[in-house]
């Protein structure tokens, strides 16, 4: 009996522990009252002071291409601030974790990892020669790989960002004269702050929200009392409010109302579309004056930033043709462009970091001049190309009388000379910039060709309806084929073909982007043809004689 | 009288026939034809840049001799052109500007390439001044050492094609060097599996030919290193190395600082202290070169206004070497022009959008 009893027991124990015995689980508690306070925790990162908040969303970014991930081990999606937390106080957990994006399987192959996964953990990559800081071959790598070089420039971004927040050197969070020291090197100075971040890291480790709260305050306490220029706690608030705003999707979402809103109600109260769209507007610039208070320099170093400048472009010159001209038609043709292209600006290709700036951009007049004027040039041309739109719809689908049509011919082309004229200021100034950066004019890098192609192909958009080779069919074809030529010069120079000196706005990705648009163009543009053709033979004498 | 009156029909007839000569070299058709065939052009030159390297597509396209003939011809058109229109100048006065600013540039473009020049230096810290530039244009050398002969040509090893050797005339004798392969890297044509990254040498393949078709041994000669060309009894010395530009003045690095972006190795900027010496100028000249900001020698408004001195402009630098500094080194007599050219074709555009009378009509 004695043995039976031991055996039921050693077989409850053992099943209790087994089965019965709370899981390890890697999810953390509601640890939000302390993460919203480390939110607007300062650090120095990327060349600048920062709040925590950004910092983690960046870096999550870099790593994932999104504000969110979900850990292996894990049931939902955890969110930036989780993530760096967790690396920053428990780096040993995530080590294993297959954390990094490498979509591009060429490289993937050189550095010898398996092609078919994406997400890479920092175990793996850390001893990759090619990603070590110092690499001598590298500038050989590039010149013999020259495709590879956006994307394994980006690789070595995350290995080193990664091997900063997995030895905590990335979370720079002590004042310490210029530049910010990680609080593990500086605490055997101050043993106070030593155990609070002790407190801090006890407190997540065991998951316990509230301790860790109170340790968050007291840390920040005492980081506050380490210098007299510690950063005040509104001007983290700004950015983080920026950040969680998010201005521009709220932004699309004015715009889409307004949009919708004009469309729909009669013209004679499409102010209250207008005030929609000029709402969104304000939202654009209030993202774009945010980013220049954050940065302290002109918006437009990167192409994320030259999208949302061209986004705001194309609906403040609509506002101001649209009150010139009396006529419904720019806000109705800006608006899509508009949205269209902060969509693109919100998607996982473009990076909206703010980064520091490279020598080339720094301690110079000419970047707050030439890339504005072109840019500007840019958002004329994707007016026109949405005028171009209405213009062709109108026409061959809803039989708009020939007198308005007549109008809207005319304001597309004024739209497109002023582009033509920005464009021309905009080529002459990237000259004067070339010469004091590179000491020549021109030198055919491709971004300076395609600049010339798009001039060329605008001239002879409006030459050829100046000297009636096309009629208004023509121009508003030639507005919606400009714009691809556009794309080109502006996106496709630096992400496709990713050649060339203005590599500074250069990055990887977008085909997706380039071959849809270029599809739904062509289809839209044979749908109209051939709507043309069918009207033509059903008005021409020979047809009308054939009726019954 | 009489005798005069035919000499006169015959220079109006002239006078006629040319007038017909420029109406129709300066018609808009061969400008729209030739300015999108200029388009076409550079979309092709880009494609041709995405799959391959700069270097080729300058050797194949804008440095080649058909793409200035057709920069020439576009000149004569524009030319034509503005005559054509110079009688009725108030109505097209846009027009005349465009075209006169694109004469201009051409012209401008013309004069850099005649008289112009362009190259590197390296310099480091501590160093005597340097005194010459390498250009990037390079060039074949080849010595006949039993007469001492030196025979040196401008060559484009990205213009070798494996199907159209080039041959090159070897001056006081009949022998012929033949070069019928151009690579980038050397290394990956010797050893595919061992010359994968680690270096990158452009090198040439050539050997010599006689008259009867004997052929001596193909050789590869890589850039800057002089490889011995036998046939027979024949023995040259031949080398494909960059033209080396000599300057009239030195240049010294005093001192060379590359700022940081805070809490990072990313450089906020590159800034050299340079010293220009000239044996015959009592005082040597400091001046600072950094990104954005490039320095002139010699100074004086007046040639920087013409273009008529040498720019050095912030290039390079070497990582494992914080001493060293690549400076780039740009002289071009028509940069006025292209200025002028520059700012006419905005004035033009300007004036042709708003204030022409045809397209403010329309």
């Amino acid at each position: 009996m004695k043995r039976v009893l031991t055996i039921f027991a050693i077989t409850v124990l053992t099943a209790t522990a087994l089965f019965g015995a709370e899981p390890q689980t890697r999810e953390p508690a509601d640890f939000s009252a302390g993460l919203k306070q480390l939110e607007t925790l300062p650090m120095f990162s990327g060349g600048r002071i920062k709040p925590f908040y950004t910092f983690a969303e960046e870096t999550l970014k870099t790593f994932t291409g999104k504000t969110s991930f979900r850990p292996e081990d894990s049931h939902r999606n955890w969110n930036a601030m989780e993530i760096l937390v967790s690396i920053w106080l428990e780096p040993k957990r995530w080590q294993d974790e297959p954390l990094i994006r490498i979509p591009n399987r060429k490289l993937k192959k050189i550095i010898q990892l398996n092609p078919r996964y994406t997400f890479f953990s920092y175990e793996v990559l850390k001893e990759e020669p090619l990603l070590k800081r110092h690499w001598e071959g590298l500038e050989t790598f590039y010149r013999t790989e020259p495709k590879l070089k956006y994307p394994l420039q980006r690789l070595r971004e995350q290995a080193r960002l990664a091997e900063g927040i997995m030895t905590g050197q990335a979370f720079r969070i002590l004042p310490h004269e210029e530049e910010w020291q990680p609080v593990s090197e500086q605490l055997e100075l101050t043993k106070p702050l030593k155990d609070s971040f002790q407190e801090l890291r006890r407190a997540w480790v065991k998951n316990q929200p509230k301790p860790f709260a109170q340790a968050v305050s007291k840390l920040r306490a005492q980081l506050r009392q380490t210098s007299s220029t510690y950063p005040r706690e509104a001007d983290m608030s700004k950015e983080v409010f920026y950040l969680k705003l998010q201005p521009l999707n709220l932004a699309f979402v004015c715009t889409f109302i307004g949009w919708l809103l004009m469309l729909a109600v009669p013209k004679r109260i499409s102010f209250l579309g207008a005030g929609w769209i000029v709402a969104g507007m304000g939202l654009q610039l209030g993202d774009i004056a945010s980013r220049v208070l954050i940065s302290g320099r002109p918006p437009v170093t990167n192409m994320y930033e030259t999208v949302i400048w061209v986004a705001f472009g194309v609906v403040l010159l609509a506002l101001i043709f649209s009150a010139r001209y009396r006529t419904r038609s720019f806000l109705l043709s800006a608006a899509p462009m508009g949205m269209m292209l902060i969509w693109l600006a919100q998607s996982s290709v473009l990076d909206a970091s703010i980064k520091p700036l490279l020598p080339i951009l720094r301690d110079n007049i000419w970047l707050a001049f030439h890339v504005p004027t072109i840019t500007l040039g840019y958002a004329c041309f994707a007016l026109a190309m949405g005028m171009g739109h209405v213009y062709l719809v109108r026409a061959l689908w809803f039989q708009t009388a020939p007198e308005r049509q007549t109008a809207l011919e005319k304001h597309l082309f004024q739209i497109l000379k002023l582009g033509l004229l920005f464009l021309v200021i905009g080529i002459v100034l990237g000259g004067i910039w070339a010469n004091s950066a590179w000491g020549r004019f021109w030198g055919w890098d491709p971004k300076e060709t395609w600049a010339l192609i798009t001039l060329l192909c605008y001239l002879l958009i409006l030459h050829g309806w100046l000297s009636r080779w096309w009629s208004s069919y023509g121009l508003a074809f030639g507005a919606i084929l400009g714009f691809l030529v556009v794309v080109v010069a502006w996106y496709g120079v630096n992400f496709i073909l990713g050649t060339g000196l203005h590599s500074y706005g250069a990055g990887a990705g977008g085909w997706g982007f380039i071959i849809g648009y270029t599809l739904l163009e062509t289809a839209f543009l044979w749908a109209a043809r051939w709507t043309m053709l069918i009207r033509k033979t059903i008005e021409s004498p020979a047809h009308h004689d054939c009726q019954p | 009288m009489k005798k005069t009156e035919p000499t006169s029909r015959k220079r109006v007839s002239l006078f006629r026939l040319a007038a017909i000569v420029v109406q129709i070299t300066g018609l808009s058709v061969i400008t729209v034809v030739l300015l999108s065939g200029l388009a076409l052009i550079g979309v092709l030159g880009t494609l041709m840049e995405s799959l391959g390297d700069s270097r080729t597509v300058q050797a194949w396209v804008y440095d080649a001799g058909w793409f200035h003939f057709g920069l020439g011809l576009l000149a004569l058109n524009l030319l034509c052109g503005m005559m054509v229109r110079w009688h009725q100048r108030w109505n097209f006065t846009g027009s005349i500007l465009v075209r006169a600013g694109i004469l201009l540039v051409l012209l401008g473009a013309f004069m850099d390439n005649i008289a112009g020049f362009e190259g590197r230096v390296v310099l480091s810290k501590g160093e005597p001044p340097a005194r010459r530039l390498v250009s990037e244009e390079s060039i074949l050398m080849v010595e006949h050492p039993p007469t001492g002969d030196v025979f040196s040509k401008p060559f484009t090893g990205e213009r070798v094609l494996p199907w159209w050797p080039q041959k090159l005339s070897l001056p006081n004798t009949d022998t012929v060097l033949i070069i019928d392969r151009f690579t980038r890297n050397l290394l990956e044509v010797l050893s595919p599996e061992a010359g994968r990254l680690p270096f990158v040498a452009p090198a040439l393949r050539g050997y010599l030919e006689q008259p009867d078709g004997k052929r001596g041994t193909a050789v590869w000669m890589p850039l800057g290193v002089p490889v011995d060309l036998k046939l027979g009894e024949e023995h040259f010395r031949s080398a494909y190395t960059l033209k080396i530009i000599p300057l009239p003045f030195g240049l010294e690095l005093l001192k060379f600082e590359i700022p940081r972006v805070p809490g990072s190795e990313q450089p906020a900027n590159f800034i050299s202290l340079i010293r220009f010496c000239e044996s015959n100028v009592n005082h040597d000249v400091e001046k600072q070169i950094r990104m954005n900001h490039p320095a002139s020698y010699p100074g004086g408004w007046w040639r920087s206004a013409l273009g008529l001195n040498i720019k050095f402009s912030q290039a390079g630098w070497d990582p494992a070497n914080p001493t060293q500094t690549v400076l780039q080194a740009v002289y071009d007599p028509g940069w006025g022009l292209k200025w002028m050219g520059g700012l006419m074709v905005c004035a033009g555009v300007f004036v042709l959008l708003y204030f022409s009378p045809r397209w403010r009509k329309a």
